[in-house]
């Protein structure tokens, strides 16, 4: 476990060392919550609720979720960098499973961005705002759990993006096309509740709406309890899943490699 | 008309400290600290056309500042500096057409394209004359041996390879003055030494004056004849290579190989020791003490089947000079 | 003249060196440019999605607000292709290669621009662009005559030399620290997210940033408002209109000192 534990260390304290980019953090994930505001409150030209969605909601969305977005960090460079310096070749003699490290290595750039970042941003727009509560203890308690559930479909997501770098060249491409999807169909900047129904019946069957739809129904007390059992299991099945096709590609990859000689 | 002239050049730099610890780490956020230090402080030289010189110093005792500043690329507190009858600052563009900087850590070259494609580029960016620029070319390909890999991208080349394009790419428009910063490094011997000559002859030949910062004495007792120390921002010494070992190296180290497992009685000025079963190494100054009559004493007293007799290496001269073992 | 002459050949020159180099990659390039295109695209995709349900966003219709956003990529897709040096300047700084840059004999900037030019980015966001253009120019009620195209040329190229500014003056910054990219990001990027909209649905504060301090505003929204006469352009003094094609150079003329003054300082810290 510690080894881990020093890598997590590591990139906390990395982060630390860019003040001025810390306050920009911040001020930048604000501000994209502000222009969806803005837009939205311009679409609801003045009325409290449309299509039975309050504003109150699509405020809280943008603040949880947008805010959330800027959180989840994973880099899906990580394996083409090694491929590309050669060190792919320790990781594959390391006693150490390399994931893990990098999950480690996410986890602290990610802690600390959910203090230095979400924190602050969240304190900020929910004052100048306003954002709902939980709708209940219980609700934050499963929205918590499902959360997590929502960033592991997104690592799974990643992963799977990480192990294109065995086949082609530049991953940025693939990570930047995933993004988009990301971005239109997860909710964040197009909340779902107004997403039109036929796109919306296909999102439903896509790992997309596991990553911040799911968990923001859940506070917002949108679901009754057998549906949050039935949504927090969707989820799981998308992290087993992608998970799962993540690891054949690794060991596909990893054939690729020893037979190429690195 | 020297080349370069420099008269009281002082310099400092703000350095933020950097914290330690976690808590000091976040404290570091909110409110940087930071100290001044003088890496410059009152150095002054002149360095005629043709010479070749060479600048020692530990890392931050001032000689890339004072390079820098030479170059144009750093301007000074204080001081001023005359180079090719330019202010290296004002005139840049003037000046820098003039001049070459090798630097042995990282290539000017493009990585990808080929080799000759970068010396057109710099043909273009110097505006070197067609014919210039056709005689330097072969006359650097011949002499630095780069037909076999002119047209290979840079990243396939090895080190040496790379150096020597390099060497070629700072010469390409005629430069008067060269600066060269650590361009052995890294390098086999044979490759050291093809460099060395190279820089030689276009020293020697064509005149073309030169300054080397690096650590490899070797550079600078093969390639200069003068030398200047730095060290806490001031000059330490400037003087010719030669001198320096004339002068200061007076040391002299015998080492005898005896017929036998002698005990070598003590001698006054003379520190012995022993090498191996029947070797024992005498060092002594050679002002003070005659190797003469060393000599003659040991040969009278014992079996000597061997000896030789070694001079102080000039790294060895500035190694002392910084511990204060010499005093200048 | 013949400097002119001289200097242009030299760029040109770099500019095949550059596409000699990036041809080494096809794939990799077919890929990037549709993936900036995809990128770029995702907020169109967005608004049209949106507005599905909404119809109307404080007056402009979808045609209205793709023509709004169409000159943002125009206007970048222009600029890519002329400032990508000052786009990556920060790099070129932490990799050290800013001093063989003053050690040449030519213009820093000069050397910043030439040495890189991202067509694949100048493709995706220049088609995108075009497309946009095309699918409203002609669902908006614009007459185009001489006047209109030719205010319309004008404020492209006031547009590029805005943003080219705003490139400058946050390239300066990496002669100060080396970090930049989230400056760029907050500033640039996020001032571009906001112009993506009409700047009449902001609060006053924003309002007043995407006017005087990241000018967006004169980049599309006013540009726009002279061809379509919005209600909502009422809030605003009527000459903005008219100093969008003018406000372009003197901005980059103000972002350029800034950039010399900058250079200044890193010649003296000495990084």
């Amino acid at each position: 476990m510690t080894p881990y534990l020093a890598y997590f260390k590591i990139s906390f304290k990395q982060n630390t060392v860019y003040r001025i980019e810390w306050v920009l953090g911040i001020v930048n994930t604000c501000v994209q919550i502000f222009i969806l505001i803005a837009i939205w409150k311009a679409l609801y030209s003045g009325q409290r609720a449309m299509n039975g969605i309050d504003f109150s909601v699509i405020a809280t969305n943008f603040i949880i979720s947008l805010g959330l977005s800027n959180v989840f960090y994973t880099n899906d460079f990580a394996i083409q960098r090694k491929l590309n310096d050669g060190s792919i070749a320790n990781e594959l003699l390391k006693p150490i499973d390399f994931r893990k490290i990098l999950l480690a290595n996410n986890l602290g750039e990610i802690v600390f961005k959910f203090f230095s970042n979400f924190i602050p941003s969240l304190i900020i727009t929910s004052l100048a705002i306003g954002i709902l509560p939980p709708a209940g203890i219980l609700a934050l308690f499963f929205y918590a759990i499902s959360m997590v559930l929502g960033f592991a479909v997104l690592w799974s997501i990643s992963l799977i993006v990480q192990m294109t770098a065995f086949w082609i060249i530049n991953v940025w491409s693939v990570s930047t096309i995933k993004d988009v999807f990301i971005r239109v169909l997860s909710g964040i900047a197009l909340p779902l509740w107004f997403m039109p129904k036929p796109l919306l019946k296909i999102i439903e069957y896509t790992p997309f709406d596991s990553i911040y739809h799911i968990p923001m129904q859940i506070y917002l007390g949108q679901l009754g309890l057998a549906e949050i059992g039935f949504s927090m299991m969707k989820q799981i099945i998308w992290v087993a899943v992608l998970y799962g096709i993540s690891v054949f590609m690794w060991h596909r990859g990893k054939e690729k490699i020893i037979m190429q000689g690195g | 008309m020297s080349v370069i002239k420099v008269t009281d050049l002082h310099k400092t730099f703000k350095v933020s400290k950097r914290p330690k610890g976690l808590p000091g780490t976040i404290a570091n956020l909110f409110a940087p600290k930071y100290s001044v230090k003088t890496a410059v402080n009152g150095i002054s030289f002149e360095i005629q056309k043709g010479e070749a010189v060479g600048f020692i110093g530990a890392n931050g005792a001032g000689k890339s500042t004072t390079i820098k500043m030479i170059s144009g690329i750093l301007y000074p507190d204080s001081g001023e500096i005359e180079a090719l009858g330019f202010d290296p600052h004002k005139q840049r563009k003037q000046y820098v057409s003039h001049i070459g900087v090798v630097f042995g850590q990282k290539s000017q070259l493009s990585w990808d394209l080929p080799v000759i494609d970068s010396f057109e580029l710099l043909k273009h960016i110097y505006r070197i004359p067609e014919d210039v620029y056709d005689s330097n070319l072969k006359m650097f390909t011949e002499m630095l041996d780069m037909e076999s890999f002119i047209e290979q991208p840079v990243r396939q080349l090895s080190l040496g390879q790379r150096m020597r394009a390099d060497i070629a790419a700072a010469l390409l428009h005629s430069s008067e003055l060269v600066f060269f910063d650590e361009p052995t490094i890294g390098l086999d011997v044979v490759a050291k030494e093809r460099i060395r000559k190279f820089i030689r002859y276009m020293n020697r030949e064509k005149h073309v004056t030169m300054i080397f910062t690096t650590h490899d004495m070797k550079d600078i007792e093969l390639t200069c004849d003068r030398l200047i120390l730095i060290d806490k921002g001031q000059i330490l010494y400037d003087g010719k290579v030669h001198d320096i070992v004339t002068k200061y190296g007076k040391e002299r180290k015998l080492i005898v190989e005896f017929d036998g497992d002698y005990e070598i009685e003590r001698m006054d000025d003379v520190v012995i020791e022993s090498k191996d079963e029947f070797k024992r190494m005498f060092t002594f100054n050679c002002e003070k003490v005659s190797l003469k009559h060393l000599l003659a004493h040991l040969t009278d007293k014992y079996g000597i089947k061997d000896f030789t007799v070694k001079e102080m290496e000039i790294e060895e001269i500035v190694r002392n000079i910084y511990e204060g073992g010499i005093v200048l | 003249m013949s400097e002119i002459v001289d200097t242009l050949s030299m760029y040109l020159y770099y500019v095949r060196n550059t596409v000699k180099a990036w041809f080494q990659y096809k794939l990799d390039a077919c890929l990037r440019s549709f993936a900036v295109f995809m990128r770029e695209a995702a907020g169109i995709i967005i608004i049209y999605l949106t507005l599905k349900s909404f119809k109307l966003l404080n007056g402009w219709n979808t045609a209205e607000l793709f023509f709004l956003y169409s000159i943002l990529f125009l206007t970048y897709g222009i600029l890519i292709i002329f400032f990508t040096g000052l786009r990556d300047f920060e790099f070129t700084v932490s990799k050290g290669d800013l001093d063989r840059i003053l050690l040449r004999p030519r213009g820093i900037l000069f050397q910043v621009l030439s040495s890189n030019s991202d067509w694949f980015a100048a493709i995706g966001h220049g088609g995108l662009g075009i497309l946009l253009f095309v699918i409203s120019a002609n669902k908006i009620g614009i007459v185009w005559n001489f006047s209109t195209i030719a205010y319309y040329v004008a404020v492209i190229i006031s547009g590029v030399l805005l943003q080219g500014a705003m490139f400058l003056i946050i390239a300066s910054f990496s002669f100060y620290f080396i970090r930049t990219g989230n400056i760029r990001a907050f500033f640039y990027y996020n001032g571009r997210n906001f112009a993506g909209y009409p700047i009449s649905i902001y609060p006053k504060l924003i309002r007043i940033l995407l006017i005087y301090v990241v000018p967006f505003a004169f980049v599309n929204y006013f540009p726009v408002q002279y061809l379509l006469r919005k209600d909502d352009m009422s809030q605003f003094p009527v000459a903005f209109i008219y100093i969008a094609p003018f406000i372009g150079i003197v901005y980059y003329t103000i972002a350029y000192a800034f950039w010399r003054f900058s250079l200044k300082q890193y010649k003296s810290s000495g990084n």
